[in-house]
């Protein structure tokens, strides 16, 4: 009784693959490394689209505008609320919403934030061009303070929490408890959260200028906004008085516009209103510049994928050149035995796409892990760099996962196939002299 | 029976025409175990493999069983070589990340091996005392093994001719000796036909007919009484 050999086309393909371990290592890193290096960088450029468009998109963005008091900003300035009357009367705008800000400290809280972060890296040449442009842009009266003081600064918004439901602002972003009903609660971004170790339930107290409230913190959310996620929300009554303000006083009024109605006639039409008292924040502008650059930077995107595949089929091409001598030989051997060519290359398939499969599951896998392994050693070379969180700048999809295999198996099929494809045509007695 | 009519190799190189082989007309009756000998260069080469329709001759033909072998599409020569001719190389031309069984049945894996092809390659590999050398890879086993693997290699689809082109000249002379008198039981056993090409005269002695080529044409084909 003769023992069970295993002899189909795709066991001499596993067994020549295993027979030349060098050959195949190098082959699936290769592969491995490509696909990574195109799912990393796909991923990361998904990641930062998604955050984008929710900071576009964060509160209808796109179709809104914010009026802000003309000479000291949204961070020292008022707005008279009898403005939202006036505002809510120009055809075509939907909704108008105060909001008030200012820049504040919590008592006991040591955060490790980028600002904290930032301050760091400060030189002294960097304060002083810095102070320089916040004066320009007259939004932050600092004086004469030293830049790192501003380190431990927070931002905090006053809502009005329903009309931020209308519009899908900060209440409906929740993701752990529920929002304040009442004065004295709090929801904390999720990255402020994380930066303080503050929790739903927890207690804050929250320093402004000469003024301090202690709040509840009754929910966390997130916005996918680094920005927003490193804020403090409140009520419009608590932060008005932290802020000095009066019951009338706003740092801001969000206008929201109807659907596919200019921003910029809403914008002039309000200008005209209140004449010398406002100035106008077109977030659709901001958005369409964002769009713009980002869409620049998916064309490098485009480019640099494009080297990686080109580069990875160029260097499987060079890994397979190297073993031509011996497939040649053995090529001819089998084309000599009675092999078709079509066998000849049946079997070459299999043999690329085993290792293109297994070395682009691998590079998936490398891929996802890549940008927490580019986390965790960046610090130990730059130990000032600034790395936002991984979780909030990469995207995976499916059907990235998908599209990297499929890209990793056509370069490692091109690439392997290709030296294999010559040796195939030769007649058998060219291919005995190799 | 293998014929050939007139059978002309022409070479290029460059702008020069260097003949091969030279009119050959040549019958090979079936069962026959002769040899082709002649120097370096002389052509012995280019008339095994334009007998095994390796390549294609400039001139003339070669008929296989009264069919001449040109007129076939690839598909059809391809069958042929699997089916009715065995090569066996001087330097084996084994597949070294496949073990002797596996090297032996290996025409047939692309269109599956029957079982029946297994035991045929487990009795010719235990015939030639290979019996417990069946796992091993080409690297683990000696030139003369390698030599016996390529001839069970040969001789599996039970073939017509078996073509071997020095299938000694790497061989130490007990192991070359081996190799031909194992040929020549298989020949005996299953009437294969054997056309050996070799410049070792020891070699072709062994044979029944010695053809003697040089400079392309054939310049002596002699009956032989074997000695040894």
């Amino acid at each position: 009784m003769a023992r069970e050999y295993k002899l189909r086309m795709h066991n001499v393909a596993y067994k020549n693959l295993f027979g030349r371990k060098f050959r195949s290592i190098l082959l699936l890193f290769a592969i491995m490394i490509a696909v990574a290096l195109f799912f990393g960088l796909s991923s990361l450029t998904a990641g930062m689209e998604e955050l984008m468009m929710e900071a576009t998109n964060d509160s209808g963005i796109k179709n809104a505008i914010d009026v802000v008091d003309s000479s000291s900003g949204m961070f020292y300035g008022t707005i008279d609320r009898s403005a939202i009357k006036t505002i809510e009367s120009i055809p075509g705008v939907k909704y108008v919403i105060p909001r008030v800000f200012a820049l504040v400290q919590l008592e006991d809280v040591d955060l490790v934030t980028p600002l904290s972060q930032i301050e760091r890296t400060i030189t002294p040449e960097m304060d002083m061009l810095m102070q320089q442009m916040i004066r320009m842009i007259g939004t932050i009266n600092i004086g004469e303070t030293d830049f790192s003081d501003l380190s431990n600064l927070i931002s905090l918004v006053g809502i009005d929490p329903d009309l931020e439901y209308i519009m899908g602002g900060y209440p409906s972003k929740i993701t752990r408890g529920s929002i304040f009903t009442t004065s004295g609660g709090a929801i904390l971004g999720e990255m402020l959260a994380k930066n303080s170790g503050l929790d739903v339930g927890d207690k804050i107290t929250v320093i402004c200028d000469n003024k301090q409230r202690t709040f509840y913190i009754s929910g966390i959310y997130s916005s996918g906004n680094p920005i927003q996620d490193n804020s403090v929300v409140v009520s419009i009554k608590d932060a008005q008085y932290l802020k000095g303000f009066g019951n009338n006083e706003v740092s801001l009024l969000r206008v929201i516009s109807e659907e596919n109605i200019d921003n910029s006639i809403i914008g002039m039409h309000i200008k005209t209103k209140l004449p010398g008292k406002v100035n106008i924040i077109d977030h659709s502008l901001t958005a369409s510049v964002i769009n713009e650059q980002f869409n620049q930077f998916k064309v490098y995107e485009y480019i640099v994928i494009a080297i990686v595949i080109l580069a990875s089929i160029g260097f499987i091409l060079a890994i397979t050149m190297r073993s031509i001598t011996e497939r040649t030989k053995e090529i001819g051997t089998l084309r000599a035995i009675g092999w078709q060519k079509t066998d000849v290359l049946r079997l070459i398939f299999i043999e690329s796409l085993i290792i293109t499969i297994i070395g682009s599951i691998l590079g998936v896998i490398l891929g996802i892990l890549l940008p927490y392994i580019f986390q965790t050693i960046i610090p130990f070379f730059f130990s000032d760099l600034i790395i936002p969180p991984m979780s909030e700048l990469v995207k995976i999809t499916p059907l990235m996962v998908v599209e990297s295999i499929l890209i990793g198996c056509t370069a490692g099929v091109i690439g392997g196939m290709i030296p294999s494809i010559r040796a195939v045509r030769m007649s058998p007695v060219d291919a005995f002299k190799y | 029976m293998i014929e050939t009519r007139n059978l002309t190799k022409i070479y290029r190189r460059g702008n020069a025409e260097v003949v091969g082989l030279k009119d050959i007309n040549l019958k090979i009756e079936d069962g026959e175990f002769l040899s082709v000998i002649g120097p370096s260069g002389s052509g012995k080469s280019t008339l095994l493999h334009l007998l095994g329709g390796l390549d294609k001759p400039t001139y003339g033909e070669v008929l296989i069983d009264g069919e001449n072998i040109e007129d076939l599409e690839e598909k059809e020569l391809c069958q042929l070589r699997r089916d009715k001719i065995g090569f066996v190389f001087q330097d084996f031309n084994l597949i070294n990340t496949l073990n002797a069984i596996e090297n032996v049945v290996i025409s047939r894996i692309p269109t599956g091996v029957p079982h029946e092809m297994i035991e045929r390659g487990i009795n010719l590999l235990s015939y030639f005392r290979m019996e417990d050398r069946l796992d091993h890879l080409p690297t683990q086993i000696s030139g003369g093994q390698q030599q016996k693997v390529a001839i069970a290699r040969a001789l599996i689809n039970m073939p017509q001719i078996v073509l071997a082109d020095e299938p000694t000249g790497e061989l130490d002379s007990k192991s070359g000796g081996e190799i031909i008198r194992l040929m020549r039981e298989m020949n005996e056993i299953e009437g294969v036909t054997f056309v050996i090409v070799t410049h070792d005269l020891n070699v072709s002695d062994q044979t029944d007919r010695i053809i003697q080529i040089q400079d392309g044409e054939i310049i002596k084909d002699i009956n032989n009484t074997p000695h040894g």
